[in-house]
């Protein structure tokens, strides 16, 4: 234990640095094909144990759900973490396995004036594009009448992320309200790798990129009460709202082309410029503590992707609004110091429901998951490390659609401190 | 024209009918329309071979070929063995008959009327022909012939040989005085043709020793071509006629041929196809009659600064006869050194087999044929 901020804090520093997708061997999901890819909400780490992302619900550690949270900070509280995704898809006839190993966001979150106002500095991924489909095909040649097999890989890569810089003001002892302005950016990328197995035809290669960049704002309110219904209990409400962001978009495409003397060149031309417009957002939260060991919290969002339009300035028919409900509870054996680890831990369990953004071939892309998470505690301040797990299912076999089994095990560290605090000798 | 390439899910691999077909394999037709037929090059000399016989095609004409050599002065340490008696005569070996095989023809050798040079040689020059017959021979169906050069040219030989008047202008000397022979056909002696091997003309001094001839060269005449129409084009290997196609590429984010926009710059094959009418070449050839066997075309890029010299540049390639009688070529590297910008100032040039002095003859399809025009097989991936 007497290491474990030292653990944080390089692996704080490490997901940090190491921001990208790695794919351990296949990669992601084909739902991530559409749209701007599958859809990441940022939560906070407490909050990704219990089904939900934290919009009503004050931790210690830094919470990204909801901006006015940060004005309540009392230390100066850093996370990041990753998380490793497993992807089962089948179809009526087939199945599939993929493996990914992502990081999740970094966030810290400054007392300017502690429990009163918060200044939070983060980057986290709103949407990730991660999918690798291979299609086969055959033709004959004219004149020899040869038959040539072909296969034609995709690889979708990148996804939509945000550099927020936030305030949040705890305005009195009940209420807090906060404010994010962001920078809004990522690269979607279609890798299309054609091969043949005739060496008499070129393998082709061609990636089809759209680069995005836009400014976002999010707003939140928190309120909180104690002594609700009995002197132990507390109640927190959360509202968040994220306008809609216009991202100012250009779609590129990179060919590889092999000159006589083989060498490849690989121009970049732009074929696109336009606006991807990405919907509003809107969240409420819920959490109410019996006492000081349970809590139960849920909570609703709620994004019009409806809305969404493309970069040829259209709406498209396959999106529509998207519902996440969240239901969780946490359990703190003990507040007081045990000499048994266990009790000092913190347990977690939650159910969540997602609409999905998407509707294909007349379905919606439904998500549920269960989840469930861990909370290990540093013994003498507020940072800890949580491991939360989640299991669900996304999608359906009907329609000629995929069925995906999703196993996520996320890390995440939570480092808080008091720090530019002059300790008094002893 | 395009064709879509069906394509399917690979087995293993779930739910790619959920994704579009994003990278389909498509193949485009794309006509050849800047196709033309032209002389660009009418050198014949020092060639591997020079031709010379009288042969009647009734698909590609008349031709007369009259072959002209020079031999060189035996080399002095040799001159010992030019003895007034010794038999000298010119050694032809015989690499390609064009016409009727068993045919005997009959060829004079005349003295040259004149100086000439190989190198400047070209096929359309009219022979320096003397009239002055040193010797006859025939030529059957035989692999070489070994021609006695009568003792009036032998004297000749031997006297330049042992002129020492000036004996350090004795080449010079030489080709003035011998300005070499010219192989004329009888003109009553038509019905083959046949190619001799230029480097192997050698003037033998007895049994054992050749000498090596100096330069060599041939003229034709050809007349009387068949009427094919425009849908069909008779080509040849001596520059004298060879197609030729310019291709139109522009490219910005997709590529277009020839005014065919290709919607892709992912180009996996670009295939040039020409075509011969074998039916016809076969069914002109009366039986017993061959032409030289064409099995390949050699390709030139030229640019128009380029042409009408003698074509010294190599080709860039070879389109290899297939068994349906067509001929394809690559361009795909080519096609896509013009996507990165390279200059596109010059024309693809075909000569049949080789330009090495065997008279090979094609009868190719033009862009007027109905069915079996030259064309552009285009396999790329649609972006």
């Amino acid at each position: 234990m007497k290491y474990l901020n030292l653990i944080i804090l390089f692996s704080l520093l490490g997901t940090s640095l190491v921001y990208g997708q790695q794919s351990i061997n296949d990669t992601g999901s084909l739902y991530s094909y559409y749209g701007i890819g599958n859809l990441n909400d940022y939560r906070s780490t407490d909050a990704q144990g219990m089904g939900m992302t934290g919009i009503g619900l004050f931790d210690r550690a830094a919470n990204l759900a909801n901006p006015a949270i940060w004005g309540n900070a009392y230390y100066t509280s850093g996370t990041g973490g990753f998380y490793i995704t497993n992807i089962q898809s089948s179809n009526r006839t087939n199945k599939t396995q993929k493996t990914n190993l992502e990081p999740s966001q970094f966030q810290i979150v400054f007392p300017v004036k502690r429990s009163k106002i918060g200044i939070s500095l983060a980057m986290f991924p709103i949407s990730s594009m991660n999918y690798h489909y291979t299609k086969t095909g055959s033709f004959n040649t004219g004149a020899s009448g040869s038959l040539i097999n072909y296969n034609i890989d995709n690889y979708g890569s990148g996804g939509i992320d945000y550099l927020e810089l936030g305030i949040g003001w705890h305005i009195n002892k009940n209420l807090s309200i906060g404010y994010a302005p962001s920078l809004v950016f990522g690269l979607l990328n279609d890798d299309v790798q054609t091969s043949f197995n005739s060496p008499s035809y070129l393998s082709t290669r061609y990636i089809r990129k759209t680069s995005n960049i836009g400014f976002g704002n999010r707003a939140g309110i928190f309120y909180e009460k104690y002594r609700v219904f009995n002197k132990h209990d507390q109640l927190s409400v959360g509202l968040t709202a994220n306008m809609p962001v216009k991202l100012h978009s250009t779609l590129s495409i990179q060919n590889y082309i092999t000159s006589s003397s083989g060498n490849v060149n690989n121009p970049t031309q732009d074929l696109k410029k336009g606006n991807i417009l990405l919907p509003l957002r809107a969240g409420l939260g819920v959490s109410y503590w019996f006492n000081q060991r349970i809590m139960v919290g849920s909570e609703v969002l709620y994004q019009k992707w409806s809305d969404f339009k493309g970069i040829n300035g259209k709406t498209e028919s396959f999106m529509k609004d998207r519902y996440r409900v969240g239901l969780g509870t946490q359990l703190l054996p003990s507040n007081n110091r045990s000499n048994n680890f266990f009790r000092h831990l913190a347990y977690r369990l939650g159910l969540s429901y997602d609409s999905g953004y998407l509707k294909l071939n007349g379905r919606n892309i439904q998500t549920f998951y269960i989840t469930a998470g861990l909370g290990i505690p540093s013994p003498k301040i507020a940072s800890s490390i949580n491991i939360n797990a989640e299991y669900g299912f996304r999608g359906t076999q009907a329609n000629s659609l995929i069925k995906e089994r999703i196993f996520s095990l996320r890390i995440s560290f939570n480092l808080s401190e008091l720090m530019f605090v002059k300790h008094k000798i002893q | 024209m395009a064709l879509v390439v069906y394509s399917c899910d690979k087995p293993g691999v779930v739910g790619t009918k959920l994704v579009p077909a994003n990278g389909q394999v498509v193949t485009d037709t794309i006509p050849i329309t800047n196709f033309n037929t032209s002389g660009i090059g009418v050198y014949s000399g020092d060639r591997t071979y020079y031709t010379v016989g009288i042969y009647n095609d009734q698909l590609y004409g008349k031709i007369e070929a009259t072959g002209l050599v020079q031999p060189q002065l035996v080399s002095p340490s040799s001159i010992d063995t030019i003895k007034p008696d010794t038999k000298i005569s010119l050694r032809f070996y015989i690499r390609s008959v064009y016409g009727d095989t068993n045919k005997t023809v009959t060829f004079d050798i005349q003295e040259a009327s004149r100086q000439w040079r190989g190198k400047s040689w070209t096929i359309d020059q009219q022979p320096p022909t003397s009239g002055n017959v040193i010797t006859s021979f025939k030529v059957g169906n035989v692999d070489s012939v070994d021609v006695p050069m009568p003792q009036s040219w032998v004297q000749k030989y031997r006297s330049l040989l042992y002129d020492t008047t000036d004996a350090a202008a004795r080449d010079s000397l030489f080709n003035i005085k011998e300005p070499g022979f010219v192989i004329v056909p009888q003109s009553n002696s038509s019905g083959k043709i046949v190619s001799f091997r230029g480097d192997s003309t050698n003037v033998m001094i007895g049994d054992t020793t050749a000498v090596l001839p100096q330069t060599w060269a041939y003229s034709v005449k050809r007349s009387s071509e068949a009427d094919v129409g425009d849908s069909l084009a008779q080509v040849y290997s001596t520059f004298s006629r060879v197609p030729s196609i310019k291709l139109s590429v522009t490219s910005d984010t997709t590529v277009s041929i020839n005014g065919v926009n290709l919607d892709t710059k992912a180009l996996s094959r670009v295939e040039l196809v020409l075509r011969e009418d074998s039916t016809l070449m076969k069914s002109s050839l009366p039986s017993g009659n061959i032409r030289p066997d064409v099995t390949q075309m050699n390709v030139y890029y030229l640019r128009p600064d380029e042409i009408n010299f003698d074509i010294l540049k190599g080709a860039i390639s070879i389109m290899t006869r297939q068994t349906d009688g067509t001929y394809q070529l690559n361009l795909t590297p080519r096609i896509n050194d013009l996507m990165l910008g390279a200059p596109n100032n010059g024309s693809y040039y075909f000569v049949p087999q080789t330009d090495n002095g065997i008279i090979y003859s094609l009868l190719l399809t033009t862009p007027k044929s109905a069915l079996k025009a030259p064309k552009l097989i285009v396999t790329s991936v649609k972006q």
